[in-house]
C-alpha cells in the first residue's frame, strides 16, 4: 500500500504537559482507501486527528499529503493540500442557513470574497456544487433552515458535507455515527460510503458495525500508540485486542463525547 | 420541518462524485461579472428595499421636520446611530468584544478639530483626516488585539483606550486638555458652492447623508461574501479557520473598518459641538456603543441604530423625568435580553415569525 498511499503520517508526537497523548504513531492511507481507527476512550485518537489537521502542536513527527508537508503551515491553510475533517461534536455555523454553511466553504477560496456589494445568498443560490453536495448527503429537503435548528444527525452529516466542499483528497471523520440513532445510522453510512469514492477517509468510530461495514482497514490505537493494524478481520482476531477490548467493555459505545 | 435525517438515495451519492473542473471554487455565474455588477449600482434596493429606504428617509427628513431642539437631539441619535453600527461590526459580526472604541472617537474629534483650527483645512478634508487617523490606528491597534481571545481582546483595547485618555489629558497645549479646543468652522465647498455650516440645516444634512450612506454600504456589507465569513467566524472561529478562513486577516478587516468609523462618527460630533476635548476619549465612551448594540440587536445593522434611538430617548426624555435614567434602562436591557438576546429587532422577528407561522415558513 505504500506506494499508492496518499496520506502519511510517520512518527507522530504530542503531548500535553507530561501526559504524551500519541506516541510515535505512523500510518498511511491509500487513495480510496477508508481506514477505521479504534480503540478505547483516552487513547489519543481525536488528539492524532488534531495534529494531522493542525489544531494541536506536534512535538515530533510528519504529516504528508501527496508527497507535501503539511506540519508547517497554519490550519487555515490545509484546505489547498488536500485535507478536510468533520468533528465529533458538530462544528457548523449554527446562525446560518445549510446552503450559506456549505456555500462559505466554496466561497472562500473563490473571487466572489472581494465583492463586498454582491448579496451573498444570490451567490449561494447559484452554485450548483452547493445543491449537489446537499442532495448527496441527504439535507436537501432543509436547505434554506437555519443549522441550529436540525437534528443531531442533520449537523453531523453538515459537518461532513461542508468538509466535503473542500473537495478533499484525505477526509477525517471523528465518530460520524456518534449519538446518532439506530434508524438513521444507515444514511450516514451512505454518506461516508459516498465520500471514499472522492476521498482517502480516515475515521474514528467506535460503533463495531459501522467499522466492519465500510473500513478497508482497521488502525488499533491504544495509549497514544499503534497496538495492532490490518484487515478488520485480523484486528478483531489479534490476541491484545481482544484483551483491551474485552478488559474494558464489549460493546465500546458511548453516547456522549 | 422533518425532524427525522433524509437517508440519501443511491442515486444521489453517485451525485457526490463530482468531477474536478477547473473552476473548483469558483461560484458559477450564469450572466458572468455582470450577474454581479446588476447589484452593486444597486444600494438602495433588493430584499427589504422598504426598510431601507424609511430609513434614510427618516434620517434625511427627521431633522429638517422636526423644532431646532428637537433636531439636535436627532442629530445627536445619528451620531451614536453610525458609532454602533461601526461598534457591530466587531461585536456581532466577528466577535470582538472591543472595549477602547473610545480611542477612535476621540481621534477621530481631533481628527477634525485639529486640522481645522490649527491648518484651515476644509470640513471634508477633515473627515477624511479623521477617518484615515482612526484606520490607521486600528490597525496598529489591531494587529496584537486582533489575534487574542476574548477577555484579552477586552483588556487589550480599553488599555489602549485608557493610555490614549491620559496622553491626551496630559498634552494639554494640543489637545486642550478636558477643557478641550473649540473649532470655528470655514463653510463646506461643494464644487462652486459654498455652504456655511451655520445655517439652520446644513450641519444636521452633512451628518445625515453621511450616515444614511455609511448604513447603506455596511447593509450591503454585511450581506455580501465578506459579511458572511464574518458570520462563520462569529459563530465558530475554529472551524471557520479549518475551512480555509484566514480568521485573523478577516477580523483584522472588521477591526480598522471599524476603527475608521468610529473616527467618522468622533468627527462628526466634533462638527456638531464645534468642540472637541480629552474627555471623549474617556471610557464611558467605550462602553456606549456596547449598550446600543445590545439594547438595538447584536448582529444586525438596523438593530445598532435602533439601540442608538431607544438610547437618546432615554437619555434625553427618561433622564428629564428621573436624574438615575440609567438604572431604568439597565434593568430594562437585563430584561430585554433575557427574553430576547437579539435585542428589540429579536423582538421584531419573532413577532414576525409567530404571525407568518400559520402561513409559508420564513426562514432569515
Amino acid at each position: 500500500m505504500s506506494d499508492s498511499s496518499i496520506l502519511k503520517v510517520s512518527g507522530v508526537r504530542v503531548h500535553f504537559g507530561g501526559l504524551v497523548a500519541v506516541n510515535d504513531v505512523s500510518i498511511e492511507v491509500g487513495a480510496r482507501e477508508l481506514r477505521a481507527i479504534i480503540g478505547p476512550n483516552g487513547a489519543g485518537k481525536t488528539t492524532f486527528f488534531n495534529a494531522i489537521s493542525g489544531e494541536v502542536p506536534l512535538e515530533q513527527g510528519s504529516v504528508q499529503i501527496g508527497g507535501v508537508e503539511l506540519t508547517k503551515h497554519a490550519s487555515h491553510r490545509l484546505r489547498r493540500f488536500g485535507l478536510a475533517r468533520a468533528y465529533q461534536v458538530p462544528q457548523i455555523f449554527g446562525g446560518l442557513t445549510v446552503r450559506q454553511n456549505l456555500w462559505i466553504a466554496e466561497a472562500v477560496e473563490s473571487s466572489a470574497r472581494w465583492r463586498p456589494f454582491v448579496n451573498a445568498d444570490v451567490l449561494a443560490r447559484q452554485s450548483a456544487f452547493v445543491e449537489e453536495t446537499c442532495e448527496s448527503v441527504g439535507l436537501a429537503a432543509s436547505i434554506d433552515r437555519p443549522a441550529e435548528e436540525l437534528s443531531h444527525a442533520d449537523q453531523k452529516v453538515l459537518d461532513i458535507g461542508m468538509a466535503l466542499m473542500l473537495r478533499p483528497k484525505v477526509l477525517l471523520l471523528d465518530e460520524p455515527t456518534q449519538g446518532v440513532s439506530p434508524e438513521e445510522i444507515q444514511g450516514i453510512h451512505a454518506v461516508v460510503r459516498a465520500a471514499t469514492k472522492q476521498a482517502a477517509v480516515l475515521m474514528i468510530e467506535h460503533n463495531m458495525q459501522t467499522v466492519l461495514a465500510l473500513s478497508d482497514s482497521v488502525t488499533v490505537l491504544v495509549n497514544g500508540a499503534v497496538m495492532a493494524e490490518g484487515t478488520p478481520s485480523e484486528v478483531m482476531d489479534n490476541d491484545d485486542v481482544q484483551r483491551v477490548y474485552m478488559g474494558v467493555n464489549p460493546q465500546k459505545k458511548t453516547e456522549l463525547g | 420541518m422533518s425532524p427525522i435525517s433524509v437517508p440519501p438515495t443511491p442515486s444521489a451519492t453517485g451525485a457526490l462524485q463530482t468531477p474536478n473542473s477547473t473552476d473548483d471554487l469558483q461560484t458559477r455565474h450564469p450572466s458572468g461579472r455582470s450577474g454581479g455588477g446588476r447589484h452593486t449600482s444597486r444600494l438602495l434596493f433588493g430584499k427589504a428595499a422598504w426598510v431601507r429606504l424609511t430609513v434614510v428617509a427618516a434620517m434625511l427628513l427627521a431633522g429638517p421636520l422636526a423644532p431646532p431642539g428637537v433636531r439636535t437631539i436627532i442629530l445627536v441619535t445619528l451620531i451614536y446611530g453610525l458609532y454602533a453600527m461601526a461598534y457591530d461590526l466587531l461585536l456581532g459580526y466577528s466577535n470582538q468584544p472591543s472595549l477602547g472604541q473610545g480611542l477612535f472617537f476621540g481621534l477621530g474629534m481631533y481628527g477634525v478639530a485639529l486640522p481645522i483650527v490649527d491648518h484651515g483645512v476644509n470640513v471634508a478634508a477633515a473627515l477624511l483626516a479623521a477617518a484615515l487617523a482612526g484606520g490607521i490606528a486600528a490597525l496598529v491597534i489591531g494587529l496584537v488585539a486582533v489575534r487574542l481571545a476574548n477577555a484579552f481582546h477586552v483588556i487589550f483595547t480599553a488599555l489602549f483606550a485608557a493610555i490614549a485618555y491620559m496622553i491626551a489629558n496630559t498634552l494639554t497645549p494640543i489637545t486642550g486638555g478636558s477643557g478641550g479646543r473649540t473649532i470655528t468652522l470655514p463653510p463646506l465647498k461643494l464644487g462652486p458652492w459654498e455652504v456655511s455650516l451655520y445655517g439652520p440645516y446644513a450641519t444636521y444634512l452633512l451628518v445625515a447623508v453621511v450616515v444614511a450612506f455609511v448604513y447603506l454600504l455596511l447593509d450591503r456589507l454585511v450581506a455580501s461574501p465578506v459579511g458572511k465569513i464574518w458570520t462563520a467566524i462569529r459563530e465558530n472561529p475554529e472551524r471557520a479557520a479549518n475551512i480555509g478562513i484566514h480568521v485573523y486577516r478577516y477580523r483584522l478587516a472588521a477591526f480598522v473598518l471599524s476603527g475608521l468609523l468610529t473616527a467618522v462618527a468622533g468627527g462628526l460630533y466634533a462638527v456638531m459641538l464645534r468642540f472637541a476635548s480629552s474627555e471623549f476619549f474617556s471610557f464611558t465612551w467605550s462602553v456606549l456603543p456596547f449598550v446600543w448594540v445590545l439594547v438595538g440587536g447584536i448582529g444586525t445593522i438596523i438593530g445598532p441604530l435602533l439601540g442608538a434611538v431607544i438610547f437618546a430617548l432615554f437619555q434625553f426624555y427618561v433622564a428629564q423625568l428621573w436624574t438615575h435614567y440609567l438604572l431604568i434602562l439597565g434593568v430594562a436591557l437585563l430584561v430585554l435580553l433575557r427574553w430576547s438576546p437579539k435585542g428589540v429587532v429579536g423582538v421584531w422577528r419573532s413577532f414576525r415569525a409567530r404571525r407568518s407561522a400559520s402561513g409559508k415558513k420564513d426562514v432569515r
